[in-house]
């Protein structure tokens, strides 16, 4: 269950919208991968992307609708089932979530083009190479 | 300069292993065109 005071809604949503990104891109490594300070196992990941997303999407619905509801001092309740708000001030329980931090952008594809043991590409043609004898095609356009 | 000549696989300037393989998937007197490139040979089917 999660707790969240309306003071901290915003940024709590902030901080796991940041976590979101790092969840997708973690890279990994024998079935495991670490996410902050948390080792995650194989097939926990997409569990815990869900409920993040879950989380995530209930604390933004929660705080629109407080907002037409003109609430100012209220708690957001996310439980497994089901979630409400209630104005009794409760004490917060967030879980422990590894720290924000840049994601780093994914490596570019390397391309590399086959030139069948030729010195270089001849545009428009297939080829292949045997020492300095070139069998070469014309690619039908 | 580029020169571009038609030739029968037979007739081509090609180490025997190459000429051998070309004649045996073309057929000896398939003619090719053959291009001389500085020190290469280029074949073209």
């Amino acid at each position: 269950m999660i707790v969240v005071r309306s003071t901290n809604i915003e940024r709590v949503i902030w901080h796991v919208r940041s976590l979101l990104p790092q969840l997708e891109s973690t890279p990994i490594t024998l079935a495991r991968r670490q996410v902050g300070n948390y080792v995650i196992g194989l097939g926990t990941l997409g569990y815990l992307y869900t409920a993040l997303s879950s989380v995530l999407e209930t604390l933004v619905e929660a705080g629109k609708m407080a907002n037409d509801l003109k609430l100012r001092d209220y708690t957001v309740v996310i439980g497994p089932e089901e979630s409400y708000i209630t104005t009794t001030p409760l004490s917060e329980v967030i879980p422990p979530l590894p720290p924000p931090k840049e994601v780093p952008p994914l490596p570019k594809e390397d391309v590399a083009l086959n030139t069948f043991k030729c010195p270089d590409l001849t545009p428009g043609m297939v080829k292949f190479c045997v020492d300095n004898v070139e069998i070469a095609y014309f690619l039908s356009r | 300069m580029k020169s571009l000549q038609k030739k029968k696989i037979v007739d081509l300037p090609l180490p025997p292993e190459i000429k051998e393989v070309l004649t045996k998937v073309l057929g000896p007197n398939e003619e090719v065109y053959v291009e001389i490139l500085g020190g290469r040979i280029r074949v073209i089917l």
